[in-house]
């Protein structure tokens, strides 16, 4: 009798320890788990950063040298495939950055050098955009626009234009924006004004514009079919890693621009 | 005997009624005088103004033009008619004329004693000129001014009526002036020996001053002395107001900013700077920009052709000269030059003063240049022009010397000096931007030509573009 009661006890030990066994069992394969889980994001996260980083090194790269054809070619960056674009694609419009008041952008209507987008001889400008009307957009109703076209010649000349918004009188004397033209896609502008193919005429360089009483962007358009010339460098990098990781970054940079605290007559 | 005259003084009235003359009675005419003025009486007192072609004037110049409506003061005359022998017999063909009704002056008695002359009623004197501008001993007819004053000012107000008529009276052009004064000693005791004084004032000009015998010169003389206690006294004084300019700046093709009120008024009579210049009357001239500033005072004068203009404005920095040394020092090429012999074609930066003169502006012929100086440049030559280059310089201070009479290149400075001179001006071919101060103590002999003239030049912005600039940039992760 006592030898019964016995062995009963002792199937009952073998339970309890076969159920902590798998209670210990379970948390620690849940540990381990998780613990590889995290190992694995922290390295995806490494990877992109470092994906990230060789594409921004290669927009420097190519900013210094060119378009870049493979981008493990970089010092540095051997672990990466990838290449930096140049684009050289011209559009019909254009959209300025946000122009603070007074600030000015220096709009191209020529091309440097050989109009060949990696020649950077700006001392050397080459009339492009000529007899074409051009539209003026602009995002702010309470920003007036001085216009100032610089031409080509032995002696260069200025022709100048200024805006108002509609039926404002922010710049007296001036012309109302005539409504005329497209603006860009992409923004919301509250005018637009087109200087006709007479206003624009031959022999234009620069048309710069600058912004009176307000804040906002500026937007150009060209007739339809006809582009623009470039206004700078549009660099377009990609850079993969070894694991799969992909990174893709665009920078614009202007053409040269006259900071308007150096352009307009003042004291 | 009593009876006689009686019938006398029936006779008179008679003859008077059938006439049908208005009674106007002036002092010392006989019973036909008439006064053809027009004008009326109040207060006992007669005043009558030229109206058209109703006034017969005597002596105002002004008067006898063919638009006599310009016309402010004027003397009558009388025309005597119908006159019998003997009864009008020298009447004075001007004076001032009684109110209607008056009493007949009583027949002169015969004299027994020496009689006392009766002294003239209402005695008049004039004070007329030309009005001109000023400078440096030379002159030139008119003025312009929106806001001319001119009075007369006595020793001695009791009695005394004033005023002064400008002509054109609307226009902004003004060309002379007429100033009447009476001395009313029929209803008070006038001082009839006192001194005038000129009280002119114009905001587009300095001063307004009279001169001894109207000799184009500064010395002022604003006092007139004046008697008419005397027989046959002056009444007209010949006395031109001289307006004294002073010094202005000229621009051509070019835009303007200031965070000031900017005063500048411009003369009604220039002269050109040189071949340059012309002789329209603005603040800007040839292919003109936008005027803006916080307050602008160009006297009567347009800013420019085109009128472009916005005040009440405040202008913004976006991009000072220490922050664009920042930008070259992270962003762009540049070196860096302890001596003027070492600038080379871009970016040069030096540290501390610089003199440029005869002797090293050699070095900057055939380059475009930028050249940054963290001190003060003084510019010390007759006439700074790079040969075959272009140059901007940007300082700290810029200071022309007195001996600089032309600049070629972009100066920009925190502030800015043009010199003190007493005829020598300054040009600036390319611009000129002062950020924080400006001073021009430029002046010539005379102030008909502006004394500082600044030619805006985009020839010298293409050539130093990857230089004087900076570039934006547009960032954005695609992936």
């Amino acid at each position: 009798m006592i030898g019964n009661k016995y062995n009963k006890q002792k199937g009952q030990v073998l339970l309890i320890t076969v159920m902590l066994l798998a209670t210990i069992l379970t948390v620690v394969l849940s540990l381990s788990f998780k613990s590889t889980g995290e190992t694995q994001i922290t390295k995806l996260e490494e990877e992109s950063q470092k994906a990230l980083a060789a594409a921004e090194a290669g927009i420097e790269a190519a900013l210094k040298q060119g378009a870049i054809a493979n981008i493990s070619s970089l010092p540095g960056l051997e672990s990466f495939t990838g290449s930096v674009n140049i684009e050289t694609t011209k559009n019909n419009a254009f959209i300025s950055p946000l122009l603070q008041k007074d600030e000015q952008y220096t709009f191209y209507l020529s091309q440097p050098g050989s109009n060949a987008p990696e020649q950077t001889d700006f001392t050397n400008l080459i009339s492009q955009y000529n007899n074409n009307a051009l539209t003026v957009c602009s995002t702010s109703n309470s920003i007036a626009l001085e216009l100032t076209l610089i031409k080509a010649g032995s002696s260069p000349s200025t022709k100048r234009f200024s805006i108002n918004p509609p039926t404002t009188t922010i710049i007296q004397n001036a012309e109302d924006a005539n409504q005329l033209g497209a603006c860009p896609s992409g923004e919301n502008f509250s005018y637009k004004h087109q200087l006709s193919a007479e206003d624009i005429g031959s022999n234009n360089l620069i048309l710069i514009v600058r912004i009176i009483n307000g804040t906002g962007k500026v937007g150009f358009t060209a007739p339809s079919g006809i582009n623009l010339p470039l206004q700078g460098k549009s660099i377009i990098s990609e850079a993969k890693s070894k694991t799969g990781v992909n990174k893709k970054v665009s920078l614009f940079q202007s053409y040269p621009q006259i900071p308007s605290d150096f352009f307009v007559t003042s004291f | 005997m009593r009876k006689s005259v009686i019938f006398s003084l029936i006779l008179l009235v008679i003859f008077f009624i059938i006439s049908n003359k208005p009674i106007y009675a002036l002092y010392g005419a006989g019973p036909n005088c008439k006064v053809v003025a027009v004008g009326n009486c109040q207060n006992g007192i007669w005043s009558a103004t030229c109206q058209g072609c109703e006034c017969d004037i005597i002596d105002s110049s002004a008067c006898q033009s063919a638009n006599k409506s310009s016309c402010l003061s004027c003397t009558f005359s009388c025309s005597v008619r119908n006159e019998p022998a003997g009864q009008c017999n020298n009447p004075p063909t001007t004076g001032i004329c009684q109110p209607c009704g008056a009493p007949p002056p009583p027949p002169p008695r015969t004299p027994t004693s020496t009689p006392t002359p009766t002294p003239t009623p209402y005695p008049t004197v004039v004070i007329y000129g030309l009005l001109k501008e000023y400078s440096e001993a030379m002159c030139y007819n008119n003025i312009s001014s929106d806001n001319l004053s001119i009075t007369i000012e006595p020793s001695f107000p009791n009695g005394i009526i004033h005023n002064c008529g400008i002509t054109p009276p609307t226009e902004k052009t003004k060309s002379s002036y007429r100033c009447t004064i009476i001395f009313n000693n029929q209803n008070a005791a006038p001082t009839p020996i006192q001194d005038f004084f000129l009280k002119a004032s114009a905001n587009e000009y300095q001063s307004a001053y009279w001169t001894d015998n109207n000799v184009c010169n500064s010395i002022a003389n604003n006092k007139i002395s004046v008697n008419v206690a005397v027989e046959n006294p002056p009444t007209a004084f010949n006395k031109d107001i001289f307006f004294q300019i002073a010094s202005w700046i000229k621009l051509k093709n070019a835009s303007f900013i200031s965070s000031a009120n900017f005063i500048n008024i411009i003369p009604l009579n220039i002269s050109p700077y040189d071949n340059d210049d012309t002789t329209n009357r603005y603040f800007i001239i040839g292919e003109t920009g936008l005027v803006a500033a916080n307050g602008l005072n160009m006297g009567t004068a347009n800013i420019s052709s085109k009128k472009w203009l916005t005040t009440g404005y405040s202008k913004q920095t976006i991009l000072s000269t220490t922050n664009f040394l920042e930008y070259v020092r992270s962003r762009k090429k540049y070196q860096e030059i302890t001596d003027i012999t070492q600038i080379k074609e871009g970016i040069n930066l030096y540290q501390g003063d610089l003199t440029i003169n005869i002797n090293n502006q050699v070095n900057f012929n055939d380059k475009k240049t930028l050249l940054i100086v963290t001190g003060t440049t003084t510019i010390d030559i007759d006439n700074f022009q790079p040969n075959n280059g272009s140059v901007a310089i940007i300082a700290s201070n810029i200071n022309f010397t007195n001996d600089t009479k032309s600049a070629k290149g972009i100066f920009i400075g925190q502030t800015i000096n043009t010199g003190t001179t007493t005829n020598d001006g300054l040009k600036i071919i390319g611009n000129l931007i002062a950020n924080a101060g400006f001073f021009n103590g430029r002046k010539w002999e005379n102030y008909f030509k502006p004394s500082l003239f600044i030619v805006f030049e985009p020839k010298i912005y293409l050539d130093l573009l990857p230089y004087l600039s900076i570039s934006k940039y547009d960032w954005q992760q695609i992936q």
